[in-house]
């Protein structure tokens, strides 16, 4: 029983870490821009469909495939800034989320269509083939461990790009006081528009290795969007670290509800935590108190 | 089962060629049929197989949660208690299931012979990948649909898995000439589309129930296909009163990238791989 559960936590990190690295992107652009992006799934699903792409049509593997759609999406991100969301950034802040919340969600809802008419080909996911490791009865298997791997590069390189460059100190003191960041001078709109191209960065990669463990279709980016949704408010809105902490717990929470009651409760437990943060402390994890 | 009611508002024959759940059934339209078995019918070769072998003893079900794939499931859960074979656990799961470590930590402790998949391609795939990586080696795995996608994305983790197909090649069933001679026109691989003979005997279906008829009347039309007895590509077909139809699926087996069906020996075209060889 010991080994079960012990199996189970490596799973539920490594499917937390997959949850925390797609939500992270949701969460910055959140706390840099005040823009609700309900189109960040559709950059999962879009980003793991290209990933799937490139290994079918140009036979390469899961991580070059990455290097092909990290560039590509962080283009993507950017254009996507500057033509949808830039128009609206000067609105007021209240104003300004919903019309970021309608922007996103038709684009999300064109996008999920579109995706379907053009993909006709049934969707399973990358194909491979990999090895596994046993240690002291808990089998890990060799993808999953370089998933892990890549996660905590992924992590460190995004936490050298936070404290130590230019861009990440202009986005940390944008996330902690927009008007004073503009007012030393940090060019919020090419920032803005770098941390979204991030955003979409993330969400793609995170895509690319959804497709590598899972399968993917053109419709799952809206219910990604909502298991997002909940990671981000459970670490708290806007907060760089709460993502990661939502994703890891979320992800335990879903294995080990599966497990014990069975695996149709597992989607539950995501709004089970929700409702239970919200009402126990509504800013979230890391969340600054109102 | 909500394309279903088509037929009926417009009061057009709808040949509904695999619709095989029994709630299309249970709803008394009288301008629909369907060319194939029921859905709990759908793998009831593959039991009797296993009760001739004698070999299983006990089978644990994973099943994805839609209509389809849960129809398959009913029966199927009967049929294997009818062979003989002890039904240690019965996982349902939602259709959109990603993390099968739960499912497959318990199947581990309950080491059945049989791991049957009743799901979709794409909750099937997933649950072969994890269970490959988790090293979950019952002596059988079936996935009631194992088709070449299927096949594509596992690789070599595929090899052995048994499902249902209507027809693969080499089979001694109906007119195998005519079957081959629409896929090879039609440029279809038949372990990528398995549903298209089927769909070869639907319009076999359609056409004698036209000559049947006589006319284009659709009264005539739908009552010459109730009242139909034709020998067809996949063997005899002819309706039951709810409107289901004769034609099954049979066992087949991927055999190192190949579909080889090896139940009933008279169509059979190769021998059942049983126990699988475990994954090391």
């Amino acid at each position: 029983m010991s080994a079960d559960i012990l199996q189970l936590v490596v799973g539920g990190i490594l499917l937390g870490g997959l949850y925390g690295l797609a939500a992270f992107g949701l969460s910055v652009s959140f706390g840099v821009l005040n823009v609700l992006n309900l189109a960040h799934g559709e950059f999962l699903m879009l980003g793991a469909l290209t990933g799937y792409g490139a290994c079918l049509l140009l036979g390469v593997g899961t991580f070059t495939a990455l290097l092909i759609v990290a560039p590509l999406f962080m283009v993507v991100g950017v254009v996507f800034y500057l033509v949808l969301l830039k128009p609206i950034g000067n609105r007021p802040p209240q104003e300004l989320l919903v019309a970021s919340v309608l922007v996103t969600l038709g684009v999300s809802l064109a996008v999920e269509d579109l995706t379907s008419y053009v993909w006709e080909r049934p969707i399973t996911g990358i194909a491979y083939t990999s090895g596994s490791i046993e240690v002291a009865g808990i089998i890990i298997s060799e993808i999953r461990l370089l998933i892990l791997v890549f996660l905590c590069v992924l992590a460190v390189a995004l936490q050298i790009l936070i404290k130590r460059t230019y861009t990440g100190r202009a986005i940390r003191a944008i996330v902690q006081c927009r008007e004073g960041a503009k007012v030393v001078g940090i060019p919020i709109a090419a920032i803005s528009a770098v941390t979204f191209g991030v955003s979409a960065t993330l969400a793609a990669c995170a895509g690319v290795l959804y497709a590598t463990l899972f399968t993917v279709s053109p419709v799952m980016g809206i219910p990604l969007t909502v298991k997002c949704l909940c990671v981000v408010v459970l670490g708290g809105l806007g907060s760089l670290v709460g993502p990661v902490v939502g994703g890891l717990t979320l992800g335990l929470a879903e294995a080990l509800t599966a497990y014990c009651l069975g695996t149709e409760w597992a989607p539950c437990i995501s709004f089970i935590l929700l409702i239970s943060i919200l009402v126990s402390r509504p800013s979230g994890m890391f969340g600054e108190r109102g | 089962v909500e394309a279903g009611t088509a037929g009926e508002n417009h009061n057009i024959p709808f040949i509904a060629i695999c619709a095989n759940s029994p709630k299309i059934y249970s709803r008394g339209l009288k301008w629909l049929v369907g060319v194939i078995d029921i859905g709990p019918r759908y793998t009831y070769r593959y039991w009797e197989m296993i009760r001739a072998g004698g070999k299983a003893k006990s089978v644990s079900f994973v099943v994805e949660d839609s209509l389809h794939p849960l129809g398959v499931f009913k029966g199927s859960q009967e049929l294997a208690q009818e062979a003989g074979l002890k039904v240690l656990s019965s996982d349902i799961a939602p259709a959109s299931t990603q993390d099968f470590t739960p499912v497959i930590a318990k199947l581990k402790n309950e080491n059945p012979d049989i791991v049957y998949v009743a799901s979709n391609i794409p909750f099937a795939v997933t649950f072969m990948k994890q269970a490959r990586e988790l090293k979950l080696n019952p002596r059988e795995y079936h996935c009631i649909h194992h088709s070449g996608v299927f096949r594509d994305a596992l690789g070599d983790a595929a090899d052995c898995v048994v499902g249902q197909s209507y027809w693969v090649g080499g089979m001694k069933l109906g007119d195998t000439k005519l079957i081959q001679e629409v896929l090879s026109r039609s440029g279809i691989s038949e372990p990528m589309y398995p549903w298209a003979p089927a769909y070869v005997a639907a319009f076999q279906v359609a056409q004698a129930a036209i000559e049947k008829a006589g006319s284009l009347d659709k009264k005539s039309v739908i009552d010459g296909l109730k009242g139909l007895k034709i020998e067809t590509v996949l063997g005899p077909e002819q309706f039951h009163e709810t409107g289901y139809g004769s034609i099954n699926t049979y066992p087949s087996q991927i055999q190192k990238g190949k579909y080889v069906i090896i139940w009933p020996k008279e169509v059979a075209t190769g021998a059942h791989i049983y126990p699988r060889p475990p994954w090391e």
